[in-house]
């Protein structure tokens, strides 16, 4: 059988249906939703814009998301962290009807707010022919508006074209790192110094940054500013 | 004489207030506007492989287009792939740092992408697709879903 595949067997994949040529243009804003001190009976609203020549509908999901090591988001799907995610919040809808042209805000409520942080995601898939696109709007909810992001760097290593320092929150709230970053050459001398400013950091996560290097660096210090960003 | 230089500065002082009265009321207008992280995806054409033997291989490219004003990425993952009774062969999806396997699971294919401005950008994504034996001849299909987000 398989021998007969080797020859006769000719397979064609079809990839992204179902099938049409639509070039549909979705648009949604905000993507990020950063919010402190926020309290049960709190909306947020995202608009979502059809500039397609065709109605859309567009399906509407909530789950949470995570940070990996070099800072990207990682959406956690799981039934568990979907059911965690509607338990804090409330869609108002999970579907919406886009006329050609047409715009309509998707309300989010926050149902309970029994947590330090919450990284919540909502995606916004609109059904459409052809390749499948959805949207993440990143939620990044705290409780709190006393505390603090706590930054440290807890390793860098040089190396011959960059240097990549790893950035920890041990804080109770997302933020950035600030510091400055001091290039010395083959004499010694501090020839750049440079501000570096991190990407946004979770509670109690660490992120890489990495800071290209000029060819005569020879070696480097690091210097945190202590106050740290709050954002 | 003195009546009158009296009654001159006071018209001077009444001209200057009108003056001042009438340039407030054509002064600047401070306009505050809020610009919210945006983003906008248009959707490709379908992808369609061409037929291909147990163990040979079909590449085809993807574009899709983003527009940001935030740095962004892109994800994506396949939808309904290594079911049972479906494609058992390999798709691999490019990525800067090589070959990745297409899976039910999100793979980032695009980080920290800076914003794109009012043109967007266009990515384009080549898929490679390698036959297997497990195939049974005929025409298979799946679902691809891109996942553009905000880069935190």
């Amino acid at each position: 059988m398989i021998g007969a595949l080797k020859w006769i067997g000719i397979v064609m994949v079809v990839l992204f249906l179902p099938w049409g040529n639509a070039q549909a243009m979705v648009s949604v804003s905000p993507v990020i939703v950063e919010a402190v001190g926020v309290a049960e009976g709190q909306t947020f609203e995202v608009l979502c814009q059809n500039w397609g020549d065709q109605p859309i509908e567009m399906q509407l999901s909530l789950a949470l998301f995570d940070q990996s090591e070099t800072g990207g988001v990682v959406f956690l799907e799981d039934p568990e962290a979907v059911h965690r995610a509607s338990g804090f919040l409330t869609l108002h809808t999970d579907a919406l009807s886009l006329d050609p042209n047409g715009e309509d805000v998707v309300r989010v409520e926050l149902t309970d707010n029994s947590f330090d942080n919450l990284y919540a995601v909502l995606f916004v898939k609109p059904r459409q022919v052809g390749v499948q696109t959805r949207f993440a709007v990143l939620f990044l909810l705290s409780t709190s508006v006393n505390k603090l992001a706590n930054m440290t760097v807890s390793s860098w290593v040089q190396q011959e074209d960059a240097l990549t320092l790893t950035v920890e929150n041990h804080g109770l709230r997302h933020g950035l790192w600030e510091g400055e970053v001091h290039l010395y050459d083959a004499s010694d001398q501090v020839g750049e110094k440079r501000q570096i400013t991190s990407g946004v950091v979770l509670a109690g996560r660490s992120r890489g940054v990495q800071v290209p290097l000029p060819s005569w660096v020879r070696r480097v210090e690091v210097f945190s500013d202590l106050s740290g960003q709050q954002r | 004489m003195v009546r009158n230089h009296f009654f001159v500065g006071v018209l001077c002082v009444t001209v200057l207030l009108a003056l001042t009265t009438i340039a407030q009321a054509s002064g600047t207008v401070t306009f505050q506007i809020e610009v919210l992280p945006g983003l906008s995806v248009s959707s490709p054409d379908l992808l369609v492989f061409d037929p291909v033997a147990p163990g040979q291989s079909d590449h085809q490219d993807l574009n899709i287009t983003v527009w940001s004003n935030v740095t962004w990425e892109l994800s994506v993952q396949a939808v309904g792939y290594d079911v049972e009774g479906g494609l058992q062969g390999t798709i691999d999806v490019a990525t800067p740092g090589g070959w990745v396997e297409l899976t039910n699971e999100s793979s980032v294919i695009r980080e920290n992408q800076s914003p794109t401005g009012p043109t967007g950008v266009t990515l384009l994504t080549p898929f490679r697709f390698i036959g297997s034996y497990e195939d049974v001849p005929g025409t298979y299909s799946f679902q691809v879903e891109f996942t553009v987000v905000a880069a935190l």
